[in-house]
């Protein structure tokens, strides 16, 4: 490397030799400068300016950089991958369109009203649909590695720009998350620069409670799950829904409107490469820039954008994410074309290189489409918020991105070459089923109580409440099913629901909405496939047993595997996505949105890397259509019968009662979804009508911790007979139907009065009643062989179960 | 009716924002369905002199995190409320209701209103829960009946309600102070346990000074309570309305619906 | 014309008022390895740089700084510090990363009529009395109070 070169690689002219450079040297300035070109590609940028007979400028390569980066193409799941599983192997050309587009085109649903092409999936929501609600779910997982607070500030700020910036921006008025960490109280070796997981997982649930509870959105609808393989590398998700008016879903661009930016202002905080002297970790973690968040920039913006909408004063607008200026621009400019004069935008920095202000990832700003003659009112209405925005250029009909500084060009690029240009590699998949080891069940060794007790107490059963409380997920007086439930808010609700009369404005219209999510990497370590299934069952569990109109439901994706250049990972990420797309076509239910986060692998303490478990997260939104006929997990009085929806079956392969005793491998459940898919529709009708008093699913611990949840927050008791359960096929071990962990399996607590209509309206589907509720806080389980195998108060196992993640 | 001899059957309210406040509009939502007309205006508006308090018949500051709850909560607010709303003693002294919730409690008292002291100067000041963080929960509050407040007719001694805030614990400068409070009834509403007694934490959420969660002026028409009032204005607000174990009527739209009521005579 | 100079006032919770913060901050500490922590106390030091006369910057602590009831403030300058010993530890963000309580105490000044300032930073001051030596209050701090990527810090000991 010259010093020329350096020095015009710091500045903003044209790198002089660039298009003299060898691949080597290339790949060297790609790495240096974090582009993370692969050498195709850079070489592909080359031949451009080659055949344009002129060096291209830092900000060009900054600009292709981003628009080609996987952040933004998603290179993994559209490019082709020659799948080999077993001794077959197919080539699939688009693994996106082929799964996860497919299975939502053909299950043709007219609700859906933006599907992966805005900030955020939308979906038809109101009374006569006159309001749609947008949702989105993201990660973060590599800034809350290092700054595990501020990276889940500026995680959250950036998935809330995306919901305001859906359509032509949604109030929001859900904020969710899912953190994957290690056990906080583990000891593991780590690399002296990573952090320990007690460290990450208080500043994760720190950001999500300063940034959400200041922006005055509820944060509920959560999770925790805790497995080693997260040490090194936490997965960190964080979701919004909004509400917008269904005529504002529709965006678009005009040559000739201006191109103007609003929010914080730009400066060296965001430049990929501001941490660069300070990261001594390992790898490639100073690729991404650690900032925290400023939540009072944020939420002015935002009250400014929805009163500019409703103003109708502007025709588009994007969130300034990755790539700031760069890919927000671009990404407007579509095919269109755009002009940007940056000595326009205003700097916090005065030592800044144009190209660092094109390129910056300062937080809190977003970019808005402004036709000329609604500029004065725009700016007035921002100024009201405190806002100051900025003219930084216009779209034109040139088809190019054209940017100058003072005068001075900076970028010249055709949109075609950047939308077109991004060569495609072909990608080895392998997948090798893990040997079934077959169903084992352990031979017993503890007695029944202490077996639930552990369960209860287990990192990923036990109560949450430490965290849910110090998030605000009340404000906005929408919250009408609370994520702690029962006699003393105490107990686990599967969902909560939100009834957004802070956005709609609206106190008679009682629609709301009900957000749930699946995730099982255990399962995934045995078939990704399977795991698949197992998450879209489990999110539509959560969302039913609070009453969702299932019918109506909608998934969101989101993959967390490891280097995807591994055919071994990126098998077992093909395999997941070819679940998705068969569990979404079984169940009828589309994706609207979806994201991934590859390359999730660092290096131990001993120097081998280490990557994360492939992680899946589905998350579900459904409606509910009248809020009063939602329902709670918790038990609502004695005498009432117990039902269960859907057969057992000897499904302890990954189950947590295995776990506990040691014992590893197993079939994992598979989902029958005609079953599955009839009783949820059911115990969805069932509820709507108003005949379920109480319903909660069993997941984690299987039927005896789902029946003493439902117990211990209700403060009665339960009384159940192991005959009564309905089974796949015989089972003769009590261990198995009460710990065994089939999915698609509910259970619903009925009052005498509506039993019968009840029973009618569940007719033709698995249901069963196997007891009932019982006055005395007491479970009492009758065996097999008709005699009471287990009768203990519930008291003790609410205890286990308090136990806290953290204090 | 107020003291001023304005009886009106819509009354206008003044729901204040600032950067930061959150709770303008599910407050303003309570109001309309009241009957009364809330309007959210921003503090700006004082600032360039484009409104008048005195043309309003209620006056709101709603819960949030004003200026981002920087250097302390409602600190700023506070500040630029001493500043730029002059009229704010003479809307009191005119017996005018004021309501500050939650983030607009902690205005109210680092701008010196409450609790009241002639010198109008801030003599208490909410700090860090004892918890350490912030927390939102449901909790049981006992109404003073000996309180001359406006605020509280035909509500039972015992409610419940809603808080969510990390500086929520009331201190005040002198035991004398306290005792004072007691002596001009000034202590609206305390956080008790669920059969009405005086009892620590979780029950006290903050560790508040006697258990105040609520403090009036001696007159009874300025209110400052860290529970949120507009989060209970329909029972399936309330967390146990599946459970139909709860008073069945939605305390919080109770207490503004008072505010309401009074400007109607 | 006043010349343009930083000024450095501190805040503190009076003794008389337990301060949550500090307590659990003692508590991370000693779990992070420096488990002969007794005390912490926490305070808040901002840095303000611009064309202020004494009385601005009284005033600016007075009314806007400092919690009168709970809080005392001090103007670095004017005094000297003592009443050791202990352990003093000045967290601050770096320069490159956008610190929202200067940001938003900068435009609450303009908002209340000071002279604009050019620059606010905001430190926390933690006061830590402890029988560990200097490696190990840093090394717990770093554990818990701070993180180098975005802060920058200093550990000394007063007497």
């Amino acid at each position: 490397m010259t010093e020329k070169i350096e020095s015009e690689i710091k500045s903003s002219r044209e790198i002089a030799d660039f298009n003299s450079l060898t691949p080597k040297e290339l790949m060297n300035l790609s790495v240096q400068n974090l582009w993370s070109f692969n050498e195709k590609e850079i070489l592909t940028v080359q031949a451009h300016f080659r055949s344009l007979k002129r060096n291209p400028t830092r900000a060009e390569i900054e600009t292709i950089a981003q628009s080609w980066s996987e952040h933004c193409r998603h290179k993994t799941f559209k490019s082709p991958i020659r799948y080999q599983e077993g001794s077959k192997t197919v080539l699939i050309k688009n693994l996106f369109e082929e799964t996860i587009a497919r299975a939502t085109r053909q299950t043709k649903k007219p609700w859906c009203l933006s599907v992966f092409k805005d900030n955020a999936g939308i979906v038809s929501f109101g009374n006569k649909g006159k309001w749609a609600l947008a949702f989105k779910v993201e990660t973060h997982n590599h800034p809350c590695a290092i700054e595990p607070k501020g990276g889940a500030e500026t995680g959250l700020g950036g998935v809330i720009r995306d919901v305001l910036a859906a359509g032509l921006g949604a109030k929001p008025v859900l904020s969710t998350n899912v953190f994957c960490v290690a056990p906080p109280n583990k000891k593991l070796p780590l690399p002296t620069s990573a952090l320990s997981p007690e460290r990450i997982l208080r500043g994760l649930v720190a950001g999500v409670r300063d940034y959400g509870n200041r922006m005055g959105i509820p944060t509920a609808a959560g999770g925790l799950y805790f497995d080693d393989g997260y040490a090194l590398n936490p997965l960190v998700f964080v979701g919004c829904v909004g509400v917008l008016p269904a005529q504002a879903v529709k965006k678009e661009i005009r040559p000739g409107d201006l191109i103007v930016a609003a929010g914080g202002l730009t400066g060296k905080d965001g430049l990929h490469g501001a941490t660069f002297s300070s990261a001594n970790l390992n790898g490639d973690d100073h690729s991404t820039a650690v900032q925290i968040g400023h939540p009072l920039n944020e939420k002015r913006v935002m009250e400014a954008l929805l009163k500019a909408r409703d103003q109708k004063l502007y025709r588009s607008v994007t969130d300034c994410g990755a790539g700031g200026f760069s890919s927000a621009v671009t990404e407007m400019a579509d095919i269109i074309g755009a002009r940007v004069f940056l000595e326009k935008e205003i700097l916090k920095a005065s030592d800044m290189e144009p190209w660092e202000i094109w390129v910056s990832e300062s937080q809190e700003r977003m970019v808005f489409s402004v036709p000329p003659s609604n500029l004065k009112a725009f700016e007035k209405v921002f100024a009201d918020e405190g806002v100051k925005i900025r003219v930084i250029g216009e779209f034109v009909k040139t088809g190019r991105i054209e940017v100058s500084w003072n005068g001075q060009n900076l970028v010249n690029l055709s949109l075609k070459f950047l939308n077109n240009g991004l060569p495609v590699g072909e990608k080895k998949a392998v997948y090798n089923p893990v040997k079934a080891s077959g169903s084992r069940v352990p031979h017993q060794s503890k007695p029944l109580p202490e077996q639930l007790k552990e369960i209860l107490s287990h990192l990923n059963v036990c109560s949450r409440e430490w965290v849910i409380r110090q998030y605000d997920h009340e404000v906005q007086g929408g919250t009408v099913i609370k994520p702690l439930q029962g006699a003393r808010h105490d107990g686990p609700g599967d969902a909560c629901v939100i009834w957004p009369q802070a956005a709609t404005g609206d106190t008679s219209d009682l629609s709301g909405f009900t957000v749930g999510h699946g995730l099982n990497p255990a399962s995934g370590k045995l078939d990704p496939y399977l795991m698949a299934w197992l998450c879209a069952d489990e999110a539509l569990r959560n969302i039913l047993c609070v009453g969702a109109d299932i019918s109506r439901a909608a998934f969101l994706d989101n993959f967390c595997w490891g280097n995807p250049e591994n055919p071994q990972v990126l098998g077992s990420l093909v395999r997941a996505a070819l679940g998705c797309r068969d569990a979404s076509l079984g169940f009828q239910v589309p994706f609207i949105s979806g994201k991934d986060s590859l390359y999730n692998e660092s290096k131990d303490a001993f120097g081998k890397t280490i990557s994360v478990p492939g992680t899946l997260l589905i998350s579900s939104i459904a409606p509910i259509p009248n809020i009063e006929k939602a329902t709670t997990m918790d038990m609502k009085g004695p005498g009432n019968s117990l039902y269960i929806v859907g057969q057992t079956g000897e499904d302890m392969g990954g189950s947590l009662y295995n776990e506990l005793n040691g014992v590893a491998g197993g079939n994992v459940p598979r989902v029958d979804v005609r079953c599955a898919k009839r009783n949820f529709a059911a115990v969805s009708k069932a509820i709507s009508k108003g005949l379920v008093a109480s319903a909660h699913d069993l997941s984690e611990g299987g039927l005896l911790a789902a029946l003493t949840e439902m117990a211990f927050s209700g403060e009665f008791g339960a009384m159940i007979d192991l005959d009564a359960i309905p089974k796949q096929k015989p089972i003769y071990s009590a261990d198995v139907l009460l710990f065994s962990e089939t999915p698609s399996r509910i259970l619903l607590e009925v009052k005498p009065e509506n039993e019968a209509a009840f029973i009618k309206c569940v007719k033709g589907s698995c249901v069963k009643k196997i007891g009932a509720s019982i006055a005395n806080p007491i479970i009492k389980i009758i065996g097999l062989d008709g005699l009471v195998l287990f009768e203990e108060p519930v008291a003790p196992f609410k205890a286990a179960w308090q136990r806290t993640v953290l204090s | 009716m107020a003291e001023d001899g304005l009886v009106v059957k819509a009354p206008k309210v003044l729901i204040l924002s600032a950067p930061g406040t959150n709770c303008a509009v599910e407050t303003s939502n309570a109001f309309s369905d009241l009957g009364a007309r809330p309007e959210i205006v921003g503090l700006h508006l004082f600032k360039e002199k484009r409104v008048r308090l005195l043309d309003y018949d209620i006056f709101v500051i709603p819960g949030g995190f004003s200026y981002g709850d920087e250097i302390s909560a409602g600190k700023i607010l506070a500040a630029q409320v001493k500043l730029h709303i002059g009229d704010l003693k003479n809307f009191i002294r005119m017996g005018r209701p004021v309501i500050g919730i939650c983030n607009g409690f902690q205005v109210l008292v680092k701008a010196g209103v409450l609790p009241f002291s002639p010198s109008c100067e801030q003599s208490a000041s909410l700090i860090t829960n004892d918890s350490g963080r912030f927390e939102n929960r449901w909790v049981h509050l006992r109404i003073n009946t000996q309180n001359p407040s406006l605020f509280f007719r035909g509500l039972p001694e015992m409610i419940e309600l809603p808080v969510a805030h990390g500086e929520g614990k009331l201190v005040l400068r002198s035991p004398k102070q306290l005792e004072d409070l007691k002596r001009n009834r000034s202590i609206a509403m305390q956080y008790v346990s669920d059969d009405g007694k005086i009892a620590p934490y979780p029950a006290n959420p903050n560790g508040s000074v006697f258990n105040i969660a609520a403090l009036t002026n001696p007159e009874g028409n300025c209110l400052g309570m860290m529970p949120h009032p507009e989060r209970y204005t329909k029972n399936y607000q309330h967390p146990n309305w599946t459970r139909q174990t709860f008073q069945k009527q939605a305390f919080g739209l109770a207490i503004l619906k008072n505010a309401v009521d009074y400007c109607r005579g | 014309m006043i010349a343009a100079a930083t000024h450095k006032i501190e805040v503190s919770l009076k003794s008389e008022y337990g301060d949550a913060e500090s307590l659990s901050t003692a508590s991370l500490l000693k779990s992070s390895g420096a488990p002969s922590v007794v005390r912490v106390r926490r305070s808040r030091l901002y840095e303000i740089r611009g064309n202020f006369t004494v009385t601005h910057i009284n005033r600016l602590s007075r009314d806007l700084l400092c919690d009168q009831i709970i809080e005392d403030f001090r103007v670095l300058s004017q005094m000297p510090s003592s009443q050791g010993p202990f352990w003093k530890i000045e967290v601050k963000l770096k320069p490159t990363v956008l610190d929202p309580e200067a940001d938003t105490i900068k435009s609450a000044m303009i908002e209340m009529g000071f002279p604009a300032p050019d620059f606010v930073r905001v430190s926390s001051v933690y006061k830590i009395e402890s029988k560990c030596g200097k490696p190990q209050i840093e090394a717990a701090a770093a554990k818990c109070l701070l993180n180098p990527i975005i802060h920058l810090y200093s550990v000394t000991a007063c007497s």
